[in-house]
């Protein structure tokens, strides 16, 4: 079985030294206003480029709109 | 049951002396008013002091006199019983005794506001540093009258007159992730109520790093109009995000106001089954 993680509760292929800007790339999300959990933890965007996103992690990624 | 009009004594607007003019007023400890050079001037109301408002004058962060002031007393005309007589006896005391935080007042926010104070929670604390613009009146729980006031003064009017059993505490300040975690610390469950979409990610990620233990609910997502089956809440941990989460804001064009109104009465909503879990 190939190695996944779950993003927004899709399952994608995990592979090595996986960023959160990877990520974002590979879910074609082009939104600036993000609130990204792993695992519960959040992550600020200065760990986007760095943040090493493990196997089998649970990723939530919020995109947050201007209005109210 | 008694309780003091502060702005009976000084009014917004009001020039004190060459120096200070009055800026913002508060209620329930809290509010600075009057800004002149290193001065800033206090007035604090406690609802127990005997109806006394405390003035307390700072020069360079340093107390240079503190005095109590007379106020006028008004006498409420309806009864604390008759008011809470339709509230639902079981879940009132635990109602009563939440504190629950609104980062902004616009159009979300004074939402909110109005429907956790009829619904009678026990403290509001509310911080926003915008004035009233005629255009806010499509959405935000405002009249024309208080057109150029202080948003929270604003609402602190309106909100004495829907339910006065409960505590205000306002402050007319632009939040940042230095006061955040000062000026909500004592809340049970924050709403977070901005317009702008930094802002929200500001405070969502000032809170969920300050106080990973404590819920918050945002908003994202409310603009146009029709498509309620898009609105929905979502839940990641203790952070809670209610709106459809896609349309965006067109061209200098408001958020109407049944659909801001759908979603902040879903976070008043999501407020109330938290407290009550």
């Amino acid at each position: 079985m190939k190695k996944q993680i779950i993003v927004n509760d899709n399952p994608i292929e995990w592979k090595k030294n996986l960023t959160i800007d990877k990520i974002l790339k590979i879910m074609n999300y082009s939104f600036k206003m993000l609130v990204i959990k792993v695992d519960g933890k959040l992550i600020k965007k200065d760990e986007y480029g760095t943040k090493i996103v493990p196997e089998n992690s649970d990723v939530k990624i919020i995109h947050l709109i201007s209005g109210g | 049951m008694k309780l003091v009009e502060l702005k009976n004594e000084i009014k917004i607007g009001d020039r004190v002396n060459e120096r200070w003019n009055v800026i913002g007023l508060g209620i329930h400890s809290v509010i600075c008013i009057l800004y002149g050079r290193n001065y800033r001037r206090h007035f604090y109301y406690h609802p127990t002091d005997s109806g006394k408002i405390i003035e307390k004058v700072e020069r360079d962060g340093r107390i240079i006199y503190s005095r109590p002031r007379k106020a006028k007393k008004i006498i409420m005309k309806i009864s604390k019983k008759k008011f809470f007589s339709k509230h639902d006896p079981k879940i009132l005391p635990i109602i009563r005794k939440a504190t629950v935080g609104i980062a902004g007042v616009g159009g979300l926010g004074s939402n909110v506001a109005v429907s956790l104070a009829r619904v009678g929670i026990g403290k509001l604390i509310i911080a926003d540093f915008d004035t009233i613009e005629a255009s806010n009146l499509n959405r935000q729980q405002y009249f024309i009258e208080q057109i150029g006031k202080p948003k929270v003064i604003a609402l602190l009017e309106n909100l004495k007159k829907i339910n006065p059993f409960s505590e205000y505490q306002i402050h007319h300040i632009k939040l940042n992730e230095k006061n955040i975690p000062i000026i909500f610390k004592d809340v049970d469950i924050l709403v977070e109520a901005f317009d702008k979409a930094e802002m929200k990610k500001m405070l969502i990620e000032t809170w969920l790093s300050e106080f990973p233990e404590k819920p918050i609910i945002a908003a994202s997502g409310l603009s146009g109009y029709g498509m309620n089956e898009l609105i929905h809440t979502k839940k990641l941990d203790n952070l809670y995000i209610c709106g459809d989460e896609i349309t965006k804001l067109k061209n200098n064009i408001s958020p109407m106001a049944p659909r801001v109104g759908i979603v902040a009465n879903m976070q008043a909503n999501l407020v109330l089954e938290m407290l009550l879990m």
